[in-house]
């Protein structure tokens, strides 16, 4: 006992020092959004790599289930192309380069449900065209936004994360508000400042607003599960089932809209002259 | 036991017009030629330099790192400071050591510090404020992937700091 009050004693700076600096660690991980990005970005060091070479092996054993779902989504494409050609054709005509989405096919390599900020890893990066700021998507539904880059990896947050709200509607009448993720389930998404008098029922489905120059309008997310009103507000707070498991992603879609870059020089043109 | 005291109050009084400079006046400095934000200054880092040595040194340490908090408060980087302070603190034997006299006299037995000449001061401070600021920047980048970025403004603030500290060790000639 006397030898550890001793080793103690003798050591004491040495560990109140050591006490200190996890101490400010700790501090400078959690409280400064700069660091805190640095450590959670796989996307920057070592790890971004070890995951993709990890991820190799296991998409070699789920490759049969992936390349099943793909075949998947090109029979449905390939079924409305077939079967509604007048509609291609009238498509045709409004073929607008000015407000084209780009789709870069990305595969994910590192991802997580567990925490209240989840963050995927794909490996794309900026020399695929990916930059920060650009909207992501499954066959599904949305993902989330590019957070940031690296030459070939980007992170993005992920829509189950407390500080991405991304703008819904409701899909038969339009009313509008913001989804965002209280927590908890990683299939349920609360849709929420949408006013009162908005008829809502449950069951209806939500599909992105089109408010923004992330996501085109009209990707159906999920069902209204549940109809129930904030208290003490005149807006409903919906609890949302969402089809995306994002637990489950492999394949996803980031979409590049060719003109976000211009529209938003020009806001910001008239923003800052005012 | 009234000239302690004294010495104690008027310690304390140093240490809140130092911060305050600091937090108030010298972050605001810019260079109109330093875009990139190169240029940062450090003068509170002599607080802890200039700290008596009869201090016991965990106290010491700690102290640094109270004051490394201040700062963090009024640069919204909560750690940062703290954190590169710390570790000055911690080291602040070392660099003692390398300037101490050789008399045999040890440290703590003399009751009013030290007194040093300006040169030995100045390389005792210059060891200490490389240190702060290499610490500081990694602390600030938090990946040795900007090593590179982090050595130039290691040496870029580092020289503008000593500037500063030069003026605080003409005017006041602390004893350590």
């Amino acid at each position: 006992m006397f030898n550890v009050i001793q080793f103690i004693l003798r050591f004491g700076t040495f560990f109140l020092f050591l006490l200190l600096e996890i101490v400010s660690i700790y501090l400078i991980i959690n409280y400064n959004k700069a660091q805190q990005e640095i450590f959670l970005n796989s996307a920057n060091l070592l790890s971004g790599s070890v995951n993709e070479r990890f991820n190799k092996v296991k998409s070699f054993a789920n490759q049969y289930s992936v390349v099943d779902s793909i075949a998947l989504e090109n029979a449905v494409l390939y079924q409305e192309r077939f079967n509604y050609p007048f509609l291609f054709d009238t498509l045709d005509q409004f073929k607008d380069t000015s407000l084209s989405f780009e789709i870069i096919p990305a595969r994910v390599i590192n991802n997580s449900v567990s925490s209240q900020h989840n963050y995927l890893t794909i490996n794309k990066g900026s020399k695929d065209g990916i930059r920060k700021g650009l909207g992501v998507i499954s066959k599904n539904g949305i993902v989330g936004i590019v957070k940031s880059t690296s030459p070939h990896f980007s992170l993005i947050i992920s829509i189950l994360n407390e500080d991405l709200k991304t703008s819904a509607s409701i899909r038969k009448n339009g009313y509008f508000g913001s989804l965002v993720w209280k927590g908890t389930n990683p299939q349920e998404l609360n849709l929420e400042d949408l006013p009162r008098h908005a008829e809502v029922k449950p069951g209806d489905s939500i599909q992105t607003s089109g408010y923004s120059l992330i996501f085109p309008k009209g990707i159906i997310l999920g069902t209204v599960k549940d109809v129930k009103q904030k208290e003490g507000t005149n807006f409903y707070s919906l609890p949302c089932k969402i089809w995306t498991d994002i637990g489950k992603l492999e394949i996803v879609y980031v979409l590049k809209n060719n003109s976000q870059i211009e529209i938003e020089k020009l806001e910001e043109n008239v923003f800052s002259t005012k | 036991m009234s000239l302690a005291l004294n010495n104690m109050q008027f310690g304390f009084f140093r240490i809140l017009i130092i911060l305050t400079i600091q937090v108030l006046v010298i972050k605001n400095i810019k260079l109109p030629w330093d875009d990139s934000g190169f240029a940062n200054f450090f003068f509170f880092p002599v607080i802890v330099m200039f700290l008596p040595s009869q201090l016991s040194k965990p106290l010491i340490v700690f102290t640094a790192f109270i004051i490394g908090l201040f700062v963090d408060m009024f640069y919204d980087s909560p750690g940062v400071n703290a954190g590169a302070l710390t570790i000055m603190a911690y080291i602040r034997p070392i660099a003692f050591n390398i300037i101490e006299p050789r008399l045999g006299v040890k440290l703590g037995q003399e009751s009013s510090g030290y007194n040093f000449g300006f040169i030995s001061l100045l390389t005792y401070a210059s060891i200490l404020l490389l240190v702060f600021c290499f610490f500081y920047f990694s602390f600030e980048y938090f990946t040795l992937y900007y090593f590179s970025d982090i050595l130039i403004k290691t040496i870029y603030s580092f020289f503008l700091s000593m500037i500063l500290v030069s003026f605080y060790i003409i005017i006041f000639r602390p004893k350590i």
